[in-house]
């Protein structure tokens, strides 16, 4: 009798651990951000570390001089709107960034990098942005130490 | 009251039909209900011109099945003049069919469109011998009322539609099918499924001394109850899911026409979008938003003045937007969708579509107004336009051609959806998904009515906020972004 208990109760661990894998098999890509890499247009974090923002410039728009010059043709838009018959979904000032947010929860604090996957600032810019959402935004501190953020971009629509 | 007279005369009918005697009064009874089923008939009523104009029902031959209390009589429509779907998972050919179905004195009639899949037996011109069928039955009643649709796969019976008016069909359907195997009952990934599991656990009291084990003996046994996620088919059941997320067919010049849901047929699919399972199965759903369906009838080729594309791409100006609406390109307004940002919950992606689809409104109208196939862009056009869509005609002034002192340029369709169509986007939402709080639903809401720039996380504001979200009190801002950032977080995306 207690054999069968054991085995039933094997059992349903067994179907536990099963739906809970289901449960934690949401994708979440790593990124690793060097906090003074010149393709990070911002970052800020809070000093209770409840909330941080991390934003990347899209590549097109790396360049100051990039920036200016679509700024400028915006401005120029903007200000001949009433006869130039443009369509005001064109005048429009594109994103420079993308921003991904962590809010109101603490990062995980991590001793090393050992067994984590992630991919490289340059990587996610040169795969075209492509992440899942959320996405874990991982850097080092000071100390030798690295924060990983659970962080979402919102929707630009 | 209808419906009374509908119930009663199948009742009638199938008394009749079913009736094994032969004298005169029966005879005379059984042309009286026929007679009164072709008169309850409006053929003309139907919305689809092909049932509307190209079928007729043939009276003489009626099929009779009888199991349990369960009573069906089923007569076959033809087409006239046989029309083929151009599918790439569908059949050419399709069938129509009319059901009378009794049970426990109540009767109901049915008028039902089928479409077979590809890899399906042709249909047996009965919904009783459905075993080796795969495809979906458009279902109406008999004065053309789209009543939703059912998925058949092997016989087994989805009310796809959740349309309680279906129940009772698809409950028929599934008296004759008979399920071989327990993955049959995995259901598809159309929602959030729960299973209660008991976990007993058996709890032991082993005395032992210096590591020697010196008895082992049995406590008691405690039983825990935990609500878990049930697996749903998203990667397994193709075959499955393509039933479920069947939505349209194409005629010739690639514009679906009298689509399942009775809403697909208004618009134009590109192969990008209607390849996409994600996007796909969330827009089926959306056919069950009446709200939604307001909006995307405005589209109908009977009374819009454009033509709405979805189609599935990489906006080159704005790569990292999750859905870009492009303006009336020769009548044509399209809706793009980036394939790389799906990996939200089904709910957000519906968000998104409620989204665009305001802003192809709002085109819609300005382009019907214009009499011209694409807008005539000026501050005198909009001025042009005032009396009739005084609120729009006010927005683009406000926040584009004629801003006040104190005032900047803003996107004016934006800061029209914060200000007037929040509630607009939580009701379609509610109706594509009604199990989630009010907050929820407001927080999705306002996702993408912001602002532009990086938001704030003590104020939550961008540094170009949209008015109305100004007028949202912080706390309650910052609350919204915190709810909206749970709910991505926490939830199953439609895409990974």
């Amino acid at each position: 009798m207690s054999t069968i208990k054991l085995i039933a109760t094997i059992f349903i661990f067994s179907i536990n651990m099963m739906f809970s894998q289901e449960n934690n098999e949401f994708k979440r890509n790593s990124i690793y951000l060097n906090l003074n890499d010149k393709a990070l247009e911002s970052y800020k974090i809070d000093k209770d570390t409840m909330n941080a923002h991390f934003s990347i410039y899209l590549k097109k728009y790396d360049s100051k001089k990039e920036r200016e010059i679509v700024t400028k043709i915006y401005d120029t838009k903007v200000k001949n709107i009433k006869t130039s018959g443009e369509n005001p979904s064109d005048v429009i000032l594109p994103n420079f960034s993308i921003v991904f947010y962590a809010y109101n929860e603490k990062p995980e604090k991590l001793k090393s990098l050992k067994g984590i996957k992630f991919i490289t600032l340059k990587e996610f810019r040169d795969n075209n942005y492509v992440t899942s959402n959320p996405t874990y935004i991982i850097h080092k501190l000071k100390d030798g130490t690295y924060l990983k953020w659970l962080a979402i971009t919102m929707d630009e629509i | 009251m209808s419906r009374i007279t509908n119930y009663l005369t199948g009742a009638f009918l199938l008394f009749l039909l079913l009736s094994c005697t032969n004298d005169s009064s029966d005879k005379t009874g059984k042309t009286d209900s026929l007679n009164q089923l072709k008169e309850e008939l409006h053929l003309e009523k139907f919305s689809n011109v092909n049932i509307a104009e190209n079928v007729e029902v043939n009276w003489n031959n009626a099929l009779q099945t009888k199991k349990k209390d369960v009573a069906i009589v089923e007569f076959d429509v033809k087409e006239k003049i046989p029309s083929k779907i151009q599918s790439s998972f569908l059949k050419a050919e399709m069938n129509y069919q009319l059901i009378s179905i009794e049970s426990d004195g109540e009767s109901k009639n049915y008028f039902i469109e089928v479409f077979s899949n590809n890899d399906s037996e042709a249909y047996s011109k009965t919904i009783t011998k459905l075993d080796k069928f795969k495809g979906v039955f458009n279902v109406f009643s008999l004065n053309g009322q789209n009543l939703g649709t059912i998925a058949i796969n092997h016989g087994n019976a989805r009310n796809i539609s959740e349309s309680k008016a279906l129940d009772f069909l698809a409950e028929t359907i599934n008296l004759f099918y008979s399920s071989s195997g327990n993955t049959k009952k995995i259901p598809l990934c159309d929602g959030r499924y729960t299973i209660v599991v008991e976990q007993a656990q058996d709890r032991w009291r082993v005395v032992s001394l210096n590591g020697k084990i010196l008895s082992v003996e049995y406590m008691d046994t405690v039983v825990t109850t935990s609500i878990l996620p049930y697996p749903c088919d998203g990667s397994g059941d193709r075959d499955a899911i393509i039933l479920q997320r069947t939505a349209h067919y194409y005629t010739s010049d690639g514009k679906s026409y009298a689509g399942v849901s009775g809403l697909l047929d208004v618009v134009i699919t590109d192969p990008s979008f209607s390849n996409n399972p994600c996007l796909v199965a969330v827009f089926t759903k959306l056919g069950g938003s009446p709200t939604f369906q307001t909006y995307l009838k405005r589209f109908d080729v009977d009374f819009s003045v454009a033509d709405l594309k979805l189609s599935v791409g990489i906006d080159a100006t704005h790569p990292t937007a999750s859905a870009v609406t492009y303006q009336p390109v020769n009548s044509l307004i399209e809706i793009k969708f980036n394939p790389e940002k799906l990996d939200t919950p089904p709910l957000n992606i519906a968000k998104n579509f409620a989204h665009e689809i305001l802003h192809a409104e709002m085109f819609e109208k300005l382009l019907k107004l214009s009499k011209k196939k694409e807008i005539p862009w000026s501050a005198e056009f909009i001025e042009s336009i005032r009396n009739d869509e005084p609120q729009i005609a006010e927005y683009y002034t406000r926040y584009l051609y004629d801003i006040p002192i104190g005032g900047s340029i803003s996107d004016p369709q934006h800061e029209y959806m914060a200000q007037l169509s929040i509630n607009t986007i939580k009701d379609i939402l509610k109706q594509y998904d009604n199990t989630q709080s009010e907050d929820v639903y407001t927080a999705i809401a306002w996702s993408g009515l912001m602002g532009k720039g990086i938001i704030n996380s003590t104020t939550g504001l961008p540094p170009q906020p949209t008015v109305a979200w100004v007028n949202i009190p912080q706390t309650e801002r910052v609350r919204l972004k915190e709810i909206y950032d749970n709910f991505i977080k926490n939830n199953t995306p439609c895409q990974q």
